[in-house]
């Protein structure tokens, strides 16, 4: 062992430096010529591995103060690139603080080949110095102080401050060749940029060229505050584009892997207070990281698979350099208990191993060939999965859904009768609901004579307001009873006609809807709980939805056969349909079927039935105009000349003209018709209407709602 | 400068890359793929920005978790994802309990935008809950849960509607969807649940929720469980029909049912409808033998298959069936014993084949006992002599004698159950007690190889052969002899094999007695046939056959009483109790009763 031993009494400082220790030191001692003297102290030590230890190469010191009141510290050191001398360096920033006063002059050493230390900067502070102090390539100082950062250099002219306020503020440097030293941070007043977007919150600045660029290249937004060391691996930068990769140890414990802002990998880091990252180059075997921090922790995390190869407690400090001289990296941990340099591990996990004075037990060392375990789980998970999916081909889906057959006929509902009511009807009461209206339909046009059937009216109201007032509303049901008791029917009830005719006139679409894996579930419900749903009132199995879009109103009919199958009938415009059927598919299973099973064409049947009320408006137009016409021209009167009202006759003859005169006017408002005339008039309106009916019933059949309207409307006539 | 893209988009984009290879090709993604990311994610304090970014990487990573049963992983990536909302929104609670928890998050972020993302991962917990049985949870959390459903329900649908449409490619997408999984985990909780009381003995408590669920939109398999459950509800509350009605329901939902099929054959077998039964067994036995039947879920729900969600022991023992094997021999019994001996004897046949080829398939550890499969082949052997096929019956018969001739025993001693009980610790069988079926098995095939001949009227061959099955039976000795005449009831296998040993011996000496009488040698058929009757008094052909043999020898008086009492004796059916082969056989020579009436008359003229 070549080491003083008075070295472990005193606070130093060590740096690593082309494979050799170097440590620094102040000593302060009294002389009988100059009195009391502080130096600065470096030695630089070598390893031997035959050895294995250190040994000391050289040793050299330079005179700080020479007065008793100067208190002399060593406030950080580093390696770095020295700019004029294009060479890494050892650089080491050493304080001066009188006793009395409050001025704190600090001076920069460079340790020169030659083994001199040469003073570089030096400047002077009115406050001394915090941890944020650091060393960077130039060489340049950086440090922080309240809120505001601080830089010189040999080229800085001083003491300068960096001229945008940032909070969270990291120093680092980009690895290319005209040093780019920077400064990262979230700007304290969002404000002063112009988008205000989170990304832009991160803020750069170059301090030699004085530029500020979007930090989140570096290292996105929410890291910055949370990232306690960072490292740039490699970048690239021109005029507007920055690209780099980086690492980054976090307070969540975690080492972020970032390239350009994105984040690439994380890995859990096995404990807390990450204050220092280097990169380990073992050639061949790949690149570790070693991470340490300064409750004694140190690990080593492979780059390829970013996975903790190992991990160590008990620790120092933690320098990576060729110590070996055998062309790669290999990383010196030094123990924190006992002489610094004589207890030590050097490896690089992959065949180097030196150490002195380490227990067995202090070193948690995972085998390296992390790689190749993960390469046989993946093998072995991916032939599991190849065996997985040959049984899935093998399970041929050989059963099919038994058929199971409906026998249950569609039941046509008209809208409904409240059966509570007294009925007074006449005969034929009994409403014929439970025949198909194909059905009925049929036999209509098998009798199509008109001759042989006969008008019932069925009335059903209350009791009691009959009895008491004598004038009743009730809805009325004029049956047609042919020989066969065959009986058409309408309600003149205004609600149900609306109904009716909305059917009729509204598009109309029947989807079937098949999902044979799942079932449907409640559809009936889903569409109820739609806005401006509601049943409608005459006829609960239709629904109405009425929106505020000027389309207007949908309505809608769900007939579920099974829990698998059902069918939607759709009364509304082509657009409202879709609308409807983009939201009912979310809500359907995904494996389902719809199908349309028929597409009314109804803007045909709209017509038709237009074209068919305008006849009958023209018809009736013609026939009754007949009517009056010949009834005018019988009572034609003639105009007599005023009589004389002053005489008994004369007012006699007035009052008998008055009274004419009000028995025409009454006549012309309810005039009497010829009898047969009218009879002829009717006949050959029902028969236009049975036969523009039957013309249309073919094409209704498939529409039992439209049929009723068929029959309503003829029925009126 | 280049602006660098921000990381919520960067993630986004990862969990959606992630999301749309799984739907690809779900089969070579590999798991951790989703925790990577979240490690990513949770890399960093909990936002605004982030929580339904992060919250949908945990539900996604929990749902790939889910799929793999890994429920203690769930369980921890659920309960970082409540502790990082408590944090963000400042609500961190002191208690560790996972109920508090969940409801201290619940109303943290009850009227925030992120509301359902938690309600994604309160579903997630439901499902951990259900698959590890936790019922008494999900009943606590039945609030939380109906206000999950309804929440979901509404709001999902939009959800859907815009995933589908690809329309925001910066909105994180999911695995599944939150509404399939609330949908599955609520059938799937009725159905244990109903299990569950079913278990308890509180089935009709579960029938309304098994039957509302039957309307709930689920996988058609699961709709079939609810109405299986309801059956067995309904069996439970002793309402057959009804529960009928159900199976036939499950049935008709999803042919691959086979419980309800099985359900259905034992509530026939109760209401003792044989036919029914019969055609249920026969329907279940041949949905048994499709390839799928065994798998219940498949395609559509791939990702999370119901079969982890219905983990309960309850619900697996309902859900058993028995083999398609088991199911063959009771439809082969239940023909033969029914009426129905041809189709009997062709389920036999086919039984017989099926254990040949199994036995090549399977290692002989798998292989069923020799003595089990030799029975099977008596029941097979007295089912063709039944179909008039003595032939077959022979070969079957010869096959039986072949495989145990190797085990005869020299000799049985029989112990009584009451005296083994006292002599004996434990449950280790006396020496020799084991042989015991090995000889009745032997014993029987000669006997049946005695009725056929008897059927083909080669009397000697059939003497030989009963012969043969006496001389087997004389190798059995009684300890404490005397007592063997009734069926002890306190040992039931014990018991059936005295009985059957008994029969055996009536049956044999029966045979060879009717035998002699058709070869002419009257004294030795009296004397076995009254010595059949003493082994079993109730054998008729015995009693008849006795009466003809002293009616022979001119003891008519004697014959005629004899006649009498086997006619005034309870005649009795084929029973499911005593197996076939030991039955009275039906194909021997028979006798007129009118003219033994008549002769009767003549020895008695009124």
């Amino acid at each position: 062992m070549g080491l003083s031993s008075d070295i472990f009494r005193q606070n130093f400082h060590l740096i690593s430096h082309f494979g050799k220790i170097i440590s620094f030191n102040c000593k302060q001692y009294s002389t009988v010529s100059d009195g009391e003297v502080s130096e600065l102290i470096f030695r630089r030590f070598f390893f031997e591995p035959r050895g294995n230890a250190f040994l000391k190469a050289a040793e050299g010191s330079v005179v700080i103060s020479r007065k008793t009141t100067d208190k002399v510290e060593i406030a950080t050191c580093k390696c770095v690139t020295d700019v004029q001398k294009r060479a890494r360096t050892p650089c080491v920033l050493v304080s001066k603080k009188r006793v009395k006063g409050d001025k704190f002059v600090y001076r920069l050493f460079t340790l020169s080949s030659l083994n001199c230390l040469e003073p570089c900067i030096e400047f002077k502070l009115s406050y001394e110095m915090q941890d944020s102090v650091c060393i960077l390539q130039g060489p340049t100082v950086l440090w922080c102080h309240e809120n505001r950062i601080f830089y010189t250099s040999i080229h800085a002219e001083g003491v300068k401050q960096i001229p945008i306020e940032i909070s969270h503020c990291i120093f680092g440097e980009l690895p290319i060749p005209k040093g780019h030293i920077f400064v990262l941070g979230l700007q304290s007043r969002p404000e002063q940029l112009p988008n205000n977007h989170p990304t832009n919150q991160v803020v750069g600045y170059f301090p030699w060229y004085g530029q500020v660029f979007n930090g989140a290249a570096i290292l996105p937004h929410p890291y910055i505050p949370i990232a306690q060391c960072v490292l740039v691996l490699s970048a690239e930068k021109d005029d507007h584009l920055l690209k780099c990769a980086v690492v980054a140890a976090t307070s969540n414990q975690q080492l972020v892997y970032f390239e350009n802002g994105i984040v690439k990998d994380v890995c859990k880091l096995p404990f807390e207070h990450a204050e220092d990252i280097q990169v380990v180059n073992t050639g061949r075997n790949g690149i570790l990281f070693v991470i340490f921090s300064k409750q004694g922790n140190a690990c080593a995390i492979w780059k390829e698979t970013f996975q903790v190869a190992s991990h160590w407690s008990g620790v120092s400090s933690v320098y990576v350099d060729d110590y070996l001289g055998c062309g790669t990296d290999q990383m010196l941990l030094f123990r924190d208990q006992g002489a610094a340099l004589e207890s030590f591990l050097l490896t690089d996990l992959c065949g180097i191993s030196f150490s002195w004075g380490q227990e067995s037990e202090a070193s948690k060392t995972t085998p390296p060939p992390q790689e190749n375990f993960l390469l046989t789980l993946q093998a072995l998970e991916s032939r599991l999965q190849v065996k997985t999916s040959d049984d899935r081909m093998q399970d041929t889906p050989a059963v099919s859904v038994p058929a199971v057959i409906q026998t249950l006929s569609q039941v046509f509902r008209l809208p409904a009768h409240r059966p509570s009511t007294p009925s007074l009807s006449s005969s034929t009461a009994a409403f014929t609901f439970s025949e198909p209206a194909a059905k009925r339909s049929k036999q209509r046009i098998a009798s199509d004579d008109l001759h042989t059937s006969r008008v019932a009216v069925t009335g059903k109201t209350e009791l009691a307001p009959m009895l008491t007032s004598g004038c009743v509303k009730c809805r009325v049901m004029l049956h047609y009873a042919t020989n066969n008791s065959f009986i058409l029917f309408f309600s003149p009830d205004e609600v149900s006609e609306d109904l009716l005719s909305l059917l009729t006139v509204l598009d109309h679409w029947v989807l079937h809807i098949d999902s044979p894996d799942y079932s449907l579930g409640d559809v009936g419900g889903w569409i109820q709980k739609r806005e401006g749903c509601k049943k409608v009132e005459v006829s609960p199995q239709y629904l109405i939805i009425d929106s505020s879009a000027p389309s207007g109103l949908m309505l809608l009919h769900w007939d579920q056969i099974t829990p698998f199958r059902g069918e939607l009938s759709i009364h509304c415009s082509q657009l409202q349909m879709l609308q409807f059927l983009d939201s009912l598919l979310a809500f359907l299973p995904a494996s389902c079927f719809i199908q349309p099973v028929k597409h009314a064409k109804s803007q045909s049947a709209a017509q038709v039935f237009a074209l068919v009320l305008e006849d009958e408006v023209l018809s009736l137009r013609e026939c009754v105009s007949l009517l009056l016409c010949g009834e005018e021209a019988g009572n034609e009167e003639h105009c007599e000349e005023t009589p004389d009202p002053g005489c008994v006759e004369g007012l006699q003859r007035s009052r008998e003209g008055w009274q004419q005169a009000v028995e025409r006017s009454r006549r012309r408002l309810s005039p009497l018709v010829d009898v047969g005339m009218y009879r002829e008039v009717i006949r050959n309106t029902l028969i236009n209407k049975w036969s523009v009916s039957s013309a249309l019933t073919p094409r209704m059949l498939d529409s039992k709602e439209e049929f009723c309207i068929v029959s309503n409307k003829t029925a009126r006539g | 400068m280049f602006q660098p893209m921000s990381l919520l988009v960067s993630w986004t984009q990862e969990n959606n890359k992630l999301v749309h290879n799984f739907k690809q090709s779900s089969l070579t993604q590999r798991s951790s793929e989703f925790d990577k990311l979240l490690r990513q994610i949770q890399g960093i304090p909990l936002d605004r920005h982030h929580v339904e970014l992060e919250l949908s990487v945990v539900f996604n990573a929990c749902v790939r978790l889910t799929a793999q049963s890994q429920h203690e992983q769930v369980e921890l990536l659920l309960k970082q994802a409540r502790e990082r909302v408590l944090q963000m929104t400042g609500c961190l609670s002191g208690s560790s309990d996972s109920l508090v928890l969940w409801r201290a998050v619940l109303k943290s972020v009850r009227s925030t935008a992120f509301h359902h993302c938690v309600l994604y991962l309160l579903s997630l917990q439901w499902a951990v809950w259900l698959t590890c049985c936790q019922l008494k949870a999900i009943q606590d959390f039945k609030l939380e849960i109906s206000v999950l459903l309804e929440t979901l329900k509404e709001k999902g649908g939009d959800d859907c509607r815009m995933e589908a449409k690809g329309k925001f490619p910066n909105v994180p997408k999911l695995l599944i969807s939150p509404i399939r999984l609330v949908e599955l985990l609520q059938i799937c909780t009725v159905i244990t649940q109903g299990a569950e009381k079913l278990h308890e003995g509180l089935g009709s408590e579960a029938l309304s929720d098994l039957q509302a669920a039957s309307l709930l939109p689920a996988p058609r398999a699961l709709i079939a469980y609810t109405h299986l459950l309801s059956g067995s509800c309904l069996t439970h509350m002793n309402r057959p029909q009804m529960a009928l009605q159900c199976y036939r329901k499950a049935v008709e939902t999803d042919s691959g049912c086979v419980c309800a099929l099985h359900q259905s054959a034992l509530v026939y077998r109760q209401l003792k409808n044989s036919q029914a039964e019969i055609q249920a067994l026969r329907l279940l036995h041949s949905t048994l033998l499709l390839p799928s039947s065994t798998e219940p879920f498949e395609a559509g729900t791939r990702l999370l298959s119901p079969s982890l969600f219905l983990r309960s022991q309850s619900l697996s023992s309902l859900l058993s069936v028995p083999s398609a094997l088991t199911v063959l021999h009771s439809l082969a019994l239940k023909c033969v014993l029914h009426g129905r001996v041809p189709e009997g004897v062709e389920h036999y046949l086919d039984l017989m084949a099926a254990l040949h080829s199994e036995d090549h398939h399977r290692s002989f550890r798998e292989r069923i006992l020799p003595e089990i499969r030799c029975f099977l082949y008596l029941e097979a052997g007295a089912a063709l002599l039944m179909a008039q096929r003595p032939a077959d019956c022979m070969v079957v018969c010869n096959e039986v004698i072949g495989t145990m001739q190797e085990l005869l025993p020299e000799k049985i001693v029989l112990q009584e159950p009451e005296e083994r009980s006292l002599s004996r610790t434990g449950d280790v069988r006396v020496e020799g007690e084991d042989r015991l079926e090995v000889l009745i098995c032997t014993a029987a095939a000669y006997l049946l190889q005695g009725h056929c001949y008897a059927n083909t009227k080669d009397w000697k061959q059939a003497v030989t052969h009963y012969t043969r099955c006496v001389g087997l039976l004389v190798k059995v000795h009684y300890k404490n002899r005397g007592k063997y005449l009734f069926i002890p009831d306190t040992d039931v296998q014990w018991g059936t094999n005295v009985c059957i040993l008994q029969r055996l011996k009536g049956l044999s000496l029966a045979g060879r007695g009717i035998s002699f009488t058709q070869m002419d040698r009257l004294k030795e058929a009296l004397r076995d046939l009254q010595l059949s009757l003493q082994a079993l008094p109730e054998g008729v052909s015995a009693g008849l056959w006795c009466g003809e043999v002293l009616w022979r020898l001119g003891r008519r008086r004697e014959a005629a009483a004899c006649w009498e009492k086997t006619w005034t004796s309870p005649i009795k059916s084929p029973t499911e109790t005593l197996p076939v082969y030991v039955q009275e056989p039906q194909t021997g020579p028979l006798l007129d009763s009118t003219e033994l009436q008549n002769r009767i008359h003549e020895l008695h003229p009124v």
